[in-house]
């Protein structure tokens, strides 16, 4: 019987809840878990806050729902960041301006501008975007990849085994940073943008995933459930989908949580490298690079990026410990 | 007498390892009538699973059935031609997708020896029986529910249809050994291989699972190749019993005469090695040792290291399973030991058993 007619089937018999693969039951404990822990907790409040002011400006890049006061004015485009007033002319001089609390400092600016006079709380809000979404969606990409190449690995064995992991140990010989310049670079032909990024990154990330699956499909792949499904005349694709998958990936999704961090990070690197976000996009690891320049005469140019940085990372670092030890059985 | 559905023949299954080859089943012969259960009783390492497995051609890397025929009504599970050089699988063997769709499961399926890991912790266990329903037997998705909601509650499940969305943590070993059963019946098969599915359960729940399995083999006709260690499951509901030892049947017969007109001294040492309500005995006596490594089986009798009664001729004659007793309803009693051969076995002296304890 064809896979489709099982799924609508299964739809339609849905009545008692019990069809199936439920993850509601499992969830239910899990976040119930997660709710007893603080740390884990406050991990999902930063990352709700980080995602929703992601969210926000990426469906409205006015900006004017979330910034105050005159501000908005100069968020309203990438291209169109300036002053109209205090800065008439773009490229004429400095534009740098402290935070409020330091000499120089204006209320207008609370936390000052940066070098071509643009707001750094709008820069700062609108570079969530870029970290959040670069951050989930290189994560997803190396978790599918790594899922697949590590499941197929795993319960294949053999020649197939041989060559994929040989194919994914090669991958995880080159330092992720190298690997995605050279490909970033060998992409996109000597112009680089976010994107091509994002796709080194979930390349690069495709070994981590892939190797973990595989030593958790190894021993799954062992259990009477499988041997039952196979003497049951289950297809191979359908017992790695619905029984060795399933039950393989709890820890991968830890590791995927944490991984998310890793690639925040790696992209803000790429960013200040001059291989991630292009100017004018604002972008964490982009804002560093241009501030570096001013290390001395203004130091919180540098500051505030990285703070935005360690505490988005910070998130998802607390909730992936918290999830893995909900997720882990033998921590009551 | 009921037709034949399995049949067995000199069967040989090997596993190439790094240290050599073990030679898990070697030339077993042994058949199913319809509506029949047939033990294969053994100690662990006997060979039992490796046989089951071969049956549905199961055998995994670095393991491959290497001879012999499995014949299942008509169809060549196993079989291999002689090319001259070397031994091929014949053409009408059944193809891997052929075993697939139309003989696991729906035609033998298997009940595994754990309760506790052979249902999928992640899926409700009304869910995997509908799933294994719906695969083997041509009904819509619904139809497949109430049948797995009827299953259940026909293994003795209660509330089944409240209880088909739960979890298999939240059910106790008895009750999911019911549900594996449930599962292969479902599928209605006409053979099921319970491979020791009631070892991992206590006393009281193994009897009523086995009384369960009488009743609903009764019902459905199903026949049954049970495998056990245990002589007591043997006496309880088997017809006709194969003992094995060291990847070969030793004995084998129906079951009353594996009891009471027992031919081979392995057969006899695991009697003897269980309390029996019909005989009073002052010690149980286990067998001595362990059984050796089927890498490289000792020569002549394979028992004959273990062998109370061993003799001289034991060490270096191969014994032939051959008939040796007649039966009252005609069914073949045959064992393979010296002592019904004619090789000097009565005029030999006897052997020290040489065992480590």
């Amino acid at each position: 019987m064809a896979i489709g007619e099982q799924q609508t089937q299964k739809d339609e018999g849905g009545d008692s809840g019990g069809d199936g693969f439920d993850p509601n039951v499992g969830w239910r404990h899990t976040l119930s878990k997660i709710k007893g822990d603080a740390t884990a907790r406050f991990g999902l409040y930063v990352i709700a806050i980080v995602g929703a002011v992601a969210v926000v400006t990426t469906i409205d890049a006015n900006l004017s729902t979330i910034t105050f006061g005159r501000v908005d004015n100069f968020a309203l485009a990438e291209s169109v960041w300036y002053h109209p007033e205090r800065h008439p002319d773009p490229g004429a001089t400095e534009r740098r301006m402290p935070p409020f609390f330091v000499e120089g400092g204006s209320l207008e600016h609370p936390l000052g501008t940066d070098r071509n006079g643009r707001d750094y709380i709008s820069r700062l809000v609108y570079g969530t975007r870029v970290s959040f979404f670069v951050g989930i969606v290189a994560t997803a990409l190396g978790l599918l990849g790594g899922t697949i190449i590590g499941a197929v690995s795993g319960y294949y064995g053999g020649w197939v085994d041989d060559v994929l992991m040989r194919a994914v140990e090669t991958l995880y010989a080159i330092p992720p940073l190298v690997l995605v310049i050279v490909f970033t670079v060998f992409v996109s032909g000597g112009d680089p943008d976010i994107i091509y990024a994002v796709f080194g990154v979930g390349i690069a990330f495709i070994p981590v995933f892939a190797r973990l699956i595989r030593s958790r499909v190894l021993s799954v792949r062992e259990m009477d459930y499988v041997e039952a499904a196979r003497a049951t005349g289950v297809k191979d694709r359908d017992i790695l989908r619905r029984h060795v998958i399933p039950n393989s990936f709890a820890p991968v999704l830890v590791l995927a949580t944490l991984q998310i961090g890793v690639t925040i990070l790696i992209v803000a690197g790429l960013s200040f490298l001059g291989y991630g976000a292009q100017p004018p996009t604002p972008d964490w690891g982009e804002m560093l690079r241009i501030s570096h320049q001013y290390m001395h005469s203004n130091p919180w140019m540098s500051i505030w990026p990285g703070l935005a940085i360690l505490i988005t990372i910070m998130g998802f670092n607390l909730f992936g410990d918290g999830l893995q030890d909900a997720l882990d059985p033998r921590i009551k | 007498m009921a037709e034949t559905i399995l049949e067995v023949t000199d069967l040989k299954t090997q596993f190439y390892t790094e240290r050599g080859v073990v030679r898990a089943v070697d030339g077993v012969s042994f058949d199913v009538k319809q509506g029949e259960i047939v033990g294969l009783v053994g100690e662990s390492g006997a060979g039992k699973s490796v046989t089951t497995s071969s049956v549905l051609r199961l055998i995994e890397e670095p393991g491959e059935v290497v001879g012999g025929e499995v014949d299942y009504m008509g169809r060549t599970i196993v079989g291999f031609e002689d090319t001259g050089e070397e031994l091929v699988p014949r053409d009408e063997m059944l193809s891997e997708t052929q075993m697939r769709d139309r003989i696991r499961g729906n035609e033998i399926a298997i009940i595994f020896q754990d309760p506790m890991e052979s249902l999928n912790p992640v899926y409700t266990v009304g869910g995997q029986v509908k799933e294994f329903i719906e695969l083997n037997r041509d009904i819509s998705g619904k139809e497949a529910k109430a049948e797995a909601i009827e299953m259940l509650r026909r293994v003795g499940i209660p509330e089944a249809a409240e209880r088909y969305g739960d979890y298999p943590h939240e059910f106790s070993g008895g009750m999911r050994q019911r549900v594996l059963i449930a599962m292969a019946l479902g599928c209605r098969p006409n053979l099921i291989i319970a491979d020791e599915p009631t070892t991992a359960l206590d006393v009281t729940v193994e009897g009523q699972i086995l009384e369960l399995v009488n009743d609903l083999q009764e019902e459905f006709g199903t026949s049954f190749i049970w495998v056990t260690h245990d002589m007591g499951v043997v006496a309880e509901i088997c017809d006709r019993v194969n003992v094995m030892y060291l990847g070969q049947i030793v004995e084998q017969g129906p079951v009353d005469e594996i009891f009471h007109d027992t031919q081979h001294p392995y057969t006899k040492a695991l009697l003897n090695s269980i309390p029996r309500p019909d005989r009073t005995v002052g010690d149980l006596e286990p067998i001595e040792g362990t059984m050796p490594s089927a890498r490289s089986p000792p020569s002549g009798c394979r028992f004959h290291p273990r062998c109370p009664d061993a003799r001289e001729p034991c060490k270096e004659a191969e014994p032939v399973f051959q008939q040796v007793s007649e039966t009252s309803d005609g069914t073949a009693h045959r064992a393979s030991c010296l002592k019904h051969e004619d090789v000097g076995y009565w005029e030999a002296d006897a052997l020290e058993v040489e065992v480590e304890k």
